[in-house]
């Protein structure tokens, strides 16, 4: 993994869709590598099953793939943007194979109700999961900065302070853009 | 649609507005625009709903994404549809494909690459171009590689519907020429990659496949290369972690460098096996150093030797094959065909009658292992390992045999879907893992438990999958019964061999050897469970049914004088049992002369019987005999050794030589566990004689652990109201008495007693009661009558059976004199314990009813 990435993040802004394919699979090798790492690392006899520290998790990832730790915080934003794209691909490539579900038509997820109540309760499972794969998939063309926010915070755990210090705004301005989040999250859900 | 931009803005003051205020300013705010108002309604129900979402970072997220992040299996490869694992290979996972955007129908396999370094990388891309460029009809296509979103290199190649050119030939019974015929293609295929200067270096079975057209394929061709590591030393290494030793030549095991002679030398290997039916040599064990051993140093067997009738063929032409054979595993690869088109014509030669070119090597003396093949299930034959492959191996040769009818039948009436039925069919049951599972690298029991959830899914299958074809179902029957004997599965494998049985009766007639074999199996089985009455009418039944030509027969024999064995073994009449234990022996090495350890298992019963007879002596005999004839033989890591070292602990035990039985009994329950597992009966037998001579030592607290282990592997596997477990639990409740536990001791003395009566009367063992009645004489209050009840029980038993223990009836008159004591009647009880006491003082009888005799003598002297 020789590739200078912060080329690449620059030339994916400027709209190389190569650049940002590469760079794509450059994150989500990386993601999947120190995850393992990660994990193996902890365990050991006795020791109950340990947590992963999916932001911790992308913020390694980072480091390890961009060469100057001081970029400007306009690449690190699109940086963790595509990690939490990464592990959105990651994480529902994996439920499909752990899903009840079954395929919808175009491959697409049929949206289990079940599920979703559980979820407006904060229980999670992989077919919420990919209940929310669908709803993004349902809103992000219309609003891309609404989808981004959700991935970043369900798929990359980044919490609301840690992406509102990513994107240089205030706490209070992201809680505001969060709750028009969700709020497009459980229509995308609810007219299924 | 609203402008979403106001929508948002509005939205955002909403919810700033307090709840009850909110219908009000909403229809201040949107006016006549009834879908604005609409649509920010719905907003704010939606905000209101997922309240909770997110407000705590839940952990059973962070589980799923961690899940979803450790987890390696894939989904698809590029343009390829992941649809099922083929397990793994020898680079790496295997997985079936097909492709995805609905361009082709093609099923292919995907190799992944276990282990990509930088450098595998860049040859990785070199060479996949090259390989690319075979195109053979007999070479599985490559078709692609890439590196996959993780940056691990894969191959995209063909997928061969078929079986290994091994398998192929022997369940169509392919006699040697059609065999060799159907290796030309496979030098054909070889001599052209090898024009190309690619060479296979991993040529074995499994990687030489018959489709279902018949048409050989070879897999993997150059796979190797790619994998090679390019330090030197590291080689070695890697090339016999990455090959199959069987198969490599001299130069590949001693890491020296490769080229298309090692291909022929394995080809040579292959060819071997395809006519001969057995490997050149037998390697023993899995160490570097036994591999080189074998391969290196030791010369084949010459083929004509070995096979079996050569279908007609001169001698002239047997000499001629093994010329052709031997030259091309001659160690040195400049003696070797100097290509795979001169190999091949020699083998053309050799078809049309003719001489061939080769020339024969001088024959030096040479000592082999031969394991033989058996067609039915497994007797009470090798060590577990081997006998669970050619169980397995059996059982797999029958199920395809009788899919390759179905499928035969089915091509007849051409149509196309049910072809593909039978063919999802194979697909399906090797999904069940049973073959891969039986690795010929099986090392341990742990591995043992996958094979057992395997063999007993696919037997769950079996009744279904051949409803149609019953003495194929027979034959599998007993396959199984046999494996799961050699698992020490004992009650499955009642239930397969009474089904196989039935069937086989159904299907060949009750007269023929197959039916018989098998229902003598059954035999044994209802004896070694004590069902005697069963047994006896079957035997008797069997017996009849006798017929011209037995004699020829050494499988069936064996069976037959072996059921006979156990029967009067377990009716503990050695006189009767004794003359079934010699001519099984006898049998079994008519039958399968090379196979000692088998051997082994059979002298063991004598033992067992000498020594339950009291003929300690004899017993020692054969036990020692067995034990020094399987180390000379390199056999002692096999179950008939550890069972030997059993009897042989028993009968120090016997003789009171305590330390040589302890010693001796725990290096048996050591290798036995190794091979069988833990909670094997036989490991647990030997566990039995530490126990004893750890009681009879006055080592009373170190007796518990194991016995409690004995206890709990017997529950586990045979139930905790067994006869077995019921033995155990008053053997664990002595102990637990003598340790000091005293409570638990009576309590579970009592209920392992009841088990053992319940279930069986005759199943009690004297030696149980003699623990027993002392014990509950020691306690006292409450357990006298039951303790003379014993007492009276033991008087009959010793009377019928000759015990080893010549102080029994010693230590029986000492129990009396207890009684005696505790009943007041000190007058008797001096009669008896005196003498009593100085036999057993004089025999070693156990220390702590010489204890016990002493201070009830002192009791009763001193109340004069």
């Amino acid at each position: 993994m020789q590739a200078d990435v912060t080329a690449l993040i620059a030339a994916a802004n400027g709209g190389d869709a190569t650049a940002l394919q590469e760079l794509f699979a450059h994150v989500y090798g990386e993601l999947k590598l120190l995850a393992r790492s990660q994990l193996a690392r902890r365990v050991r006899p006795h020791e109950p099953t340990p947590t992963l520290n999916t932001t911790g998790l992308v913020h390694e990832t980072y480091l390890k793939l961009v060469r100057h730790n001081e970029s400007a915080l306009h690449d690190r934003a699109h940086f963790f943007a595509l990690a939490a794209r990464a592990m959105r691909q990651i994480v529902i490539d994996h439920a499909l194979g752990q899903a009840t579900l079954k395929r919808g038509g175009a491959g697409r997820q049929a949206v289990d109700l079940d599920a979703v109540a559980a979820l407006a309760g904060n229980e999670w499972s992989p077919d919420a999961l990919l209940c929310i794969d669908y709803a993004l998939g349902r809103f992000e063309k219309d609003e891309p900065q609404l989808a981004k926010l959700v991935e970043l915070r369900v798929f990359a755990g980044l919490d609301l302070e840690q992406i509102a210090a990513l994107q240089g705004v205030t706490v209070r301005t992201l809680q505001r853009t969060w709750r028009q989040a969700k709020a497009q999250l459980f229509l995308a859900l609810d007219s299924a | 649609m609203a402008d979403r931009t106001r929508l948002k803005d509005l939205f955002d003051q909403a919810i700033e507005v307090a709840p009850h205020e909110r219908a009000a300013w909403i229809a201040q705010v949107c006016g006549d625009d009834a879908e604005l108002r609409a649509a920010l309604e719905r907003w704010l129900r939606a905000d209101g709903a997922f309240e909770d979402f997110l407000q705590a970072p839940p952990a059973a997220l962070t589980q799923i994404v961690a899940a979803a992040l450790a987890d390696g299996a894939p989904q698809r490869f590029g343009a390829w549809r992941v649809l099922r694992s083929l397990g793994a290979g020898g680079m790496g996972k295997v997985w079936q494909a097909e492709r995805d955007d609905g361009e082709f129908e093609q099923r292919v396999a995907i190799k992944q690459v276990a282990y990509p370094t930088q450098a595998l990388m860049q040859r990785f891309r070199q060479e996949r171009r090259i390989l690319a460029r075979l195109d053979h009809p007999n070479i599985a296509r490559l078709i692609d590689g890439a590196v996959d979103v993780l940056g691990v290199p894969y191959l995209v190649m063909e997928f061969v519907d078929g079986q290994a050119i091994t398998a192929y030939a022997n369940e169509r019974g392919l006699d040697p020429h059609t065999r060799a015929k159907l290796f030309l293609p496979v030098l054909d295929a070889v001599q052209s990659a090898h024009s190309q200067l690619i060479v296979h270096r991993d040529i074995k079975p499994g990687n030489v496949l018959v489709d279902t057209h018949g048409t050989p394929k070879l897999l993997d061709f150059g796979i190797a290369k790619l994998l090679e590591d390019d330090g030197g030393a590291a080689r070695t290494r890697t090339a016999l972690r990455a090959l199959t030793p069987d198969y490599a030549s001299p130069e590949q095991i001693r890491g020296d460098a490769i080229g298309t002679p090692s291909d022929i030398y394995s080809l040579g290997v292959l060819l071997y096996e395809l006519l001969v039916g057995a490997r050149p040599y037998e390697i023993a064990g899995t160490s570097p150093a036994a591999i080189e051993r074998a391969v290196c140093d030791t010369e084949p067997a010459r083929p004509s030797l070995r096979m079996q009738a050569l279908g007609g063929s001169s001698a002239a032409g047997a000499r001629d094959l093994d010329a052709i054979l031997l030259k091309a595993l001659a160690k040195d690869p400049g003696h070797r065909y100097a290509s795979c088109a001169e190999f091949s014509a020699d083998l053309r030669r050799w078809l049309a009658g003719e001489s061939v070119l080769a020339r024969v090597p001088t024959t030096r003396e040479r000592v082999q292992r031969y394991v033989a093949r058996h067609k039915l299930g497994v007797a009470l034959a090798a060590s577990a390992v081997l006998a669970l492959l050619v169980g397995l191996a059996t059982i797999a040769a029958l199920y395809r045999q009788s899919l390759a009818a179905q499928a035969e039948a089915i091509r007849q009436k051409n149509t196309a879907e049910r072809e593909a039925a039978a063919a999802k069919a194979v697909r399906d049951f090797l999904d069940e893992d049973i073959i891969r599972a039986a690795s010929p690298y099986l090392k341990t029991s742990a591995q043992d438990i996958t094979v057992r959830e395997a063999i007993d899914r696919g037997t769950a299958k079996i009744g279904v999958r051949f409803k149609d074809q019953p003495a194929i179902e027979g034959e599998i029957r007993a396959a199984l019964g046999g494996v799961y004997m050699q698992l020490n599965q004992y009650a499955k494998a009642a239930d397969q061999y009474a089904a196989s049985g039935k069937l086989l009766e159904a299907t060949l007639g009750e007269a023929s050897a197959k039916t018989r074999y098998v229902r003598y199996a059954s035999a044994v089985l209802l004896s070694q469970q004590y069902q005697a009455e069963k047994a006896h009418t079957l035997l008797q039944q069997l017996d009849a049914l006798a017929q011209p030509g037995d004699e020829n027969d050494a499988a069936l024999a064996t069976m037959r004088d072996d059921a006979w064995d156990m029967y009067w073994y377990r009716q503990h009449d050695w006189n009767k049992e004794e003359p079934f234990a010699l001519r099984t022996i006898a049998d079994f090495q008519r039958w399968q002369p090379d196979n000692l350890p088998g051997l082994a298992v059979h002298k063991a019963n004598l033992v067992i019987l000498y020594t339950s007879s009291g003929r300690l002596a004899d017993g020692e005999r054969v036990a020692r005999g067995i034990v020094d004839e399987l180390h000379a033989h390199g056999d002692d890591a096999t179950v008939g050794y550890g069972l030997a070292l059993s009897m042989l602990g028993r009968i120090e035990y016997f003789r009171r030589d305590y330390a040589a039985a302890e010693k001796t009994s725990l290096a048996a329950v050591a290798l036995l566990s190794k091979i069988q597992g833990a909670r094997s009966p036989h490991a647990l037998n030997a566990l039995y004689i530490v126990v004893r001579v750890r009681m009879d030592s006055g080592r009373y607290a170190e007796t518990l652990d194991a016995a409690r282990e004995i206890h709990a592997s017997f529950v586990a596997a045979f139930g905790e109201h067994s006869v077995e477990a019921s033995q155990n639990l008053v053997l664990l409740g002595a102990c637990e008495y003598l340790a000091g536990q005293r409570e638990q001791g009576i309590r579970d003395m009592q209920a392992g007693l009841a088990g053992t009566v319940a279930m069986n009367p005759s199943a009690t063992d004297p030696l149980e009661k003699f623990f027993v009645a002392g014990n509950y004489i020691d306690y006292g209050a409450g357990k006298l009558e039951a303790a003379k009840a014993l007492v009276a029980q033991l008087d009959a038993d010793s009377l019928r059976n000759a015990q080893p223990d010549n102080d029994w009836p010693a230590r029986l008159d000492a129990l009396r004199g207890q009684i005696a004591w505790r009943d007041g009647d000190h007058a008797k009880a001096r009669a008896l314990l005196q003498p009593a006491l100085e036999k057993m003082v004089a025999a070693h009888s156990p220390v702590f009813e010489i204890d016990r005799t002493r201070r009830a003598l002192e009791q009763a002297s001193a109340a004069k």
